[in-house]
């Protein structure tokens, strides 16, 4: 800023836009490209499907109706936030590593946007994946949740929840895919990191006993969410009372992009060997 | 004669190997009529969710020490139309117990969350593998009311219409696109 009021007020063509100018530029076109094309409905269809076939299951299933209300409101909660991260993933994946496929990453670096402010702007692209779908689960949760007064707590948690798992979800994706030569590989990995993630809360109710078994709970960011969203709605906590349990969801949503970021400087096109 | 004579002691042995088992079954016996269970509450109301801790003293009334016992708690609705999963009222059902000597007694804690509605009855079992018989507590006798359940009506708009907008849109994106080519 300083440098721009010593040359003056009117910026040159041959000046470089700003990273933020360029990031916004990136972003936009990234946003148009994932939503104007209907990629980003498709997946939306697929996501309102489920949850229309979770809902209808909850409310008519003699098996699923069998669970208290809350535990439904809780169920969905989850499905909504792991499958909304899920999108994420597949979007931020699919960044770079698909630019570099279909050839159009040479062209891309070519511009005069910083390399940062290409993974900035696709990382936003990424996002706005999980807040259109979090604005399209809303009726399903008011409609689930409407007589137990836990809407207002369900879009408060489940929003911030689901933000901060988005974003660590977007810094994995992008952080795979810069490094990745092929589309394939990116979601590949990607999704097995996922699965990873995952996988302590599978772990049966004896291992997650004793402090061992809370640490990995506290220590995986997808456990911590998925008790802290149960405790939330299930056991009528306050926003506050389980605040701890997002401290690792927290780190991961601020220490991800930023190594995504920073992986993103050396971005380059890395030719397939004997390419 | 000699072969005879073999065969009597070894009948003697053997005579003896089972007048010792059935002394040690009896001693068991003893020993498992020798422990009282008893719960802290009779009584308890919840509703769905709700999370309930109750005590159960065990209690060597026998004139031997007790070891290796293990206290189990049991969980089963007296309505055979609730079902009921002991695994989700309460993931740690098992408690094993330190040596109780004779007159001694242990209180062990137990935490339970009511899932369903209905009558619930809740007992402590404690038994070991010599004691033969398991003693249990009286009965906690839990009523758990007011579950709300999802109120299927009016479910069928949203799940057809919900997906049917974003259809709608992915339709408008590829006239657009058609347009533009």
């Amino acid at each position: 800023m300083a440098d721009r009021t010593v040359v003056g007020d009117a910026p040159t063509l041959a000046t470089p836009p700003s990273g933020t100018r360029s990031a916004g530029a990136v972003a936009e076109q990234e946003l148009r490209d994932l939503w104007l094309s209907g990629r980003g409905f498709a997946m939306m269809l697929a996501y309102t499907v489920l949850l229309s076939i979770i809902t209808y299951l909850v409310a008519s299933n003699q098996e699923l109706n069998f669970l208290e209300q809350r535990e439904a409101v809780s169920l969905t909660l989850q499905v909504a936030v792991a499958v909304g991260g899920l999108l994420v993933v597949l979007v931020a994946a699919d960044a770079v590593s698909g630019e570099r496929e279909r050839g159009t990453l040479e062209s891309l670096l070519l511009t005069p946007s910083p390399r940062r402010s290409i993974i900035v702007g696709k990382g936003v692209a990424a996002v706005s994946l999980w807040l259109v779908a979090f604005a399209l689960a809303l009726p399903y949760f008011w409609w689930i949740g409407r007589d137990v007064g836990t809407f207002g707590t369900a879009v408060v948690g489940g929003f911030v929840v689901g933000t901060l798992l988005a974003l660590a979800l977007t810094g994995i994706g992008l952080l795979i895919t810069s490094f990745s030569q092929s589309n394939g590989l990116s979601l590949a990995l990607s999704f097995v990191v996922l699965l990873a993630l995952y996988a302590p809360h599978q772990m049966p109710a004896e291992a997650t006993r004793g402090w061992a078994g809370e640490l990995v709970q506290r220590l995986d960011p997808f456990s911590s969410w998925l008790l802290y969203l149960e405790r939330l709605i299930v056991n009528d906590h306050s926003l506050t009372q389980d605040a701890s349990l997002l401290v690792v969801p927290a780190l991961c949503a601020v220490v991800l992009p930023a190594l995504a970021l920073l992986a993103g400087g050396r971005l380059s096109l890395m030719p397939r060997s004997g390419a | 004669m000699r072969a005879l004579a073999r065969i009597g002691v070894a009948g003697a042995l053997l005579l003896a190997l089972l007048t010792a088992q059935d002394a040690q079954a009896a001693e068991s016996a003893v020993v498992a009529g020798g422990v009282v269970v008893a719960l802290d509450q009779h009584d308890v109301a919840a509703t769905p969710g709700a999370k309930i801790t109750f005590a159960s003293t065990i209690r060597n009334t026998g004139d031997r020490p007790l070891d290796g016992y293990v206290a189990h708690l049991n969980i089963l609705s007296t309505d055979k139309s609730v079902y009921v999963d002991p695994e989700d009222w309460s993931p740690k059902r098992t408690q094993y117990l330190d040596e109780l000597a004779p007159g001694g007694s242990t209180t062990l804690s137990w935490n339970v969350r009511a899932v369903t509605s209905g009558p619930i009855l809740l007992f402590v079992s404690v038994t070991s593998p010599t004691a033969r018989t398991v003693t249990s507590s009286g009965p906690l006798n839990m009523t758990v009311g007011g579950q709300r359940v999802v109120n299927a009506g009016g479910v069928l708009p949203l799940v057809l219409w919900m997906p049917a907008g974003v259809l709608a849109l992915l339709g408008a994106t590829s006239v657009r696109r058609r347009r533009l080519r």
